[in-house]
């Protein structure tokens, strides 16, 4: 168990602090909406209520299509850009998906390779890009899933207001919707932007995520060790 | 003779090491990506279901 926690303590860290926010939501989105329906004089919801409701998961859901946005773009884009000193790219020069031998690939697969790369054919061209695939199809799952849940919660205020109800393609069309979308995509962005340049000239010592602390300002990633 | 039993238990270590990691990532791996696509379709299915 404690060699369990020290291969994998990142990801558990990880799921440990997602399953809490995500539980803390969960009791301050109950709190804020009762608060609401108090100043209306109406019944509070059940906590089973509120997080089976459309307006809790649509909120979750927009984070997450924005998170899975961040990282799939940040992937695609990472095979053609570089930011030269950045430890998050390669290197300038290095742009493109790279050779069969530098990516392991074809006749330059090993004994250790992934069972799809040693098959070859279909299965090592899509292998070589399920990260970028499966990020792109939970983020289309996602944002069809805030979609979803935004019309609901749309029509339910419609309905509230006396006003006709909206079909889902008049809601991914109107501002409700893609104020929701840009607000959450424009805080990805400025944050991976951030940790791009910064990254710089910044360090931390001891994180995967930093060049080591004396590795010259100029140097990307795989130039730094 | 011994040199050659250590590094035989060595190897055998290394391997069961191995294995253990292996599996270990393995588990992390599906408890996420379940985890993930278990919520997607809860969002997802909720709305659709909603009157």
């Amino acid at each position: 168990m404690r060699r369990f926690i020290r291969d994998q303590g990142l990801s558990v860290a990880f799921l440990v602090i997602f399953v809490a926010a995500l539980v803390g939501q969960s009791f301050a989105g109950l709190a804020a909406t009762n608060e609401e329906l108090a100043v209306h004089g109406l019944p509070p919801d059940a906590y089973w209520d509120f997080v089976s409701s459309s307006s809790f998961l649509v909120d979750v859901a927009e984070n997450w299509q924005s998170e899975f946005l961040q990282f799939f773009l940040f992937i695609a884009a990472t095979i053609w850009l570089v930011q030269r000193g950045s430890p998050e790219s390669k290197r300038p020069g290095d742009e493109g998906v790279g050779s069969d031998e530098t990516q392991l690939v074809g006749d330059h697969a090993r004994p250790g390779s992934p069972a799809w790369v040693r098959r070859g054919g279909w299965a090592s061209t899509v292998y070589s890009n399920s990260l970028l695939l499966v990020m792109g199809a939970l983020f289309v799952s996602s944002w069809l899933a805030q979609s979803l849940g935004g019309a609901v919660v749309a029509n339910e205020e419609n309905a509230e207001h006396g006003a006709p109800p909206e079909t889902w393609l008049q809601y991914v069309t109107s501002p409700d919707f893609w104020n929701r979308t840009l607000q959450n995509w424009q805080s990805e962005f400025l944050a991976v932007g951030a940790m791009i340049v910064f990254s710089i000239f910044l360090r931390q010592r001891g994180s995967s995520e930093s060049k080591p602390v004396g590795a010259p300002h100029g140097r990307s990633a795989e130039e730094s060790a | 003779m011994a040199i050659p039993v250590e590094e035989g238990d060595q190897m055998s270590d290394q391997q069961d090491d191995d294995a253990g990691s292996t599996r270990g990532m393995r588990a992390v791996f599906w408890v996420w990506m379940s985890l993930i696509v278990a919520g997607l379709v809860v969002m997802i299915v909720v709305p659709l279901t909603a009157r």
